[in-house]
């Protein structure tokens, strides 16, 4: 797996209600050596996300921010049933003008305009495992999943 | 001047060093804070933090709950030296061991065996084991191994599970004692 990077064109991390970045990179420790990076992706998912970034970016002038991806080693546990293969990111939903949206339950913010067409970039990079919340958004997976109130999921 | 130069430098560079020893030691803490984490004490149940960033969380000495130890925002700050069971805050995950209970507060277990009070109000609901892992977790996974479980059941220290592709049901100890046996999701 390759680890994607912290920020770039059209890309962030979780930021901070204060606007720092969360650095949310897990703490974990392998053979007890201690690792951060929850942000590895496979081949595949590393360029089709990149190049989903990008399209939205082209068409929206929006930034996205990023959490988990996975950790180097699957065997860590970040807390996800999923992510263990580098194929499953999460992302902040967008509210108006594409700002970050935090908290328990801002699907109820987010911009379905903006979010469907992510989703549709998504797709179109090979992503097609796609979780919300709330029925309010139009893509392929799951669009009721009970925990996806404050982020949503592609995947592959 | 050149000397005064030289010593202010010196000066700034100790200072640096300090700061940068400070720093250190505080992300060392949270280097120590992973998802999931040891506790002496299983207790009796998970205080399942509502995710409500408006609200301060405060951990008291005493029963009481008139001396303050910690009282801090989960959303707002980066280092609180407060390690709970799941630690996850990007997430709404900073859930503790209950090991007490009353109707006016939870005893908790933080940083591996420290011991406090919280308000048992609406930021943290008390959930017991049994329903915690059942309704709360979205997958299990032996210690060390590789395949994740969904929980059917629980009863006593056993878990029956199923593995979702093969349908292949089994029980599985997820504790012995005070001693996690399993690895516990709670994302997907």
């Amino acid at each position: 797996m390759y680890r994607f990077p912290e920020s770039g064109r059209g890309f962030e991390r979780y930021m901070q209600p204060d606007g720092t970045s969360s650095g949310n990179n897990e703490n974990y420790s392998i053979n007890e050596i201690k690792y951060r990076g929850d942000n590895y992706a496979s081949a595949a998912s590393f360029a089709g996300f990149y190049n989903t970034i990008q399209d939205f970016y082209n068409e929206t002038g929006v930034t996205i921010h990023y959490g988990d991806i996975s950790a180097y080693d699957p065997s860590i546990n970040l807390g996800h049933s999923t992510h263990f293969t580098g194929n499953s990111i999460d992302i902040h939903y967008f509210g108006a003008r594409g700002k970050e949206l935090r908290g328990a339950n801002v699907y109820i913010q987010a911009n379905v305009t903006l979010t469907n067409s992510f989703f549709q970039h998504a797709q179109n990079n090979g992503f097609s495992k796609n979780y919300s919340f709330g029925c309010r958004f139009t893509h392929k997976g799951n669009n009721n999943q009970k925990l996806h109130k404050d982020h949503l999921h592609i995947g592959r | 001047m050149k000397k005064i130069s030289l010593l202010l430098l010196l000066l700034h560079c100790f200072i640096c060093t300090n700061c940068q020893n400070k720093r250190n030691t505080a992300n060392e803490k949270l280097v120590s804070c992973n998802f999931e984490n040891n506790v002496v004490d299983l207790g009796i149940g998970v205080a399942v933090w509502n995710y409500d960033c408006d609200k301060n969380i405060v951990i008291y000495n005493d029963t009481l709950l008139t001396s303050k130890i910690y009282d801090f925002n989960v959303c707002y700050s980066k280092y609180n030296g407060v390690c709970p069971l799941f630690y996850k805050p990007d997430y709404g995950i900073y859930h503790f061991v209950v090991t007490k209970l009353s109707k006016k507060w939870y005893e908790i277990v933080y940083n591996s065996d420290k011991k406090g009070y919280i308000l048992a109000n609406s930021v943290f609901q008390f959930v017991d084991w049994h329903t915690f892992l059942k309704d709360y977790s979205t997958g299990i996974r032996e210690k060390g191994g590789k395949t994740i479980y969904i929980v059917e059941t629980v009863s006593d220290d056993i878990v029956s599970v199923v593995e979702e592709k093969s349908n292949v049901k089994k029980n599985v100890h997820w504790k012995d004692k005070n001693q996690l046996l399993i690895d516990i999701f709670l994302l997907e």
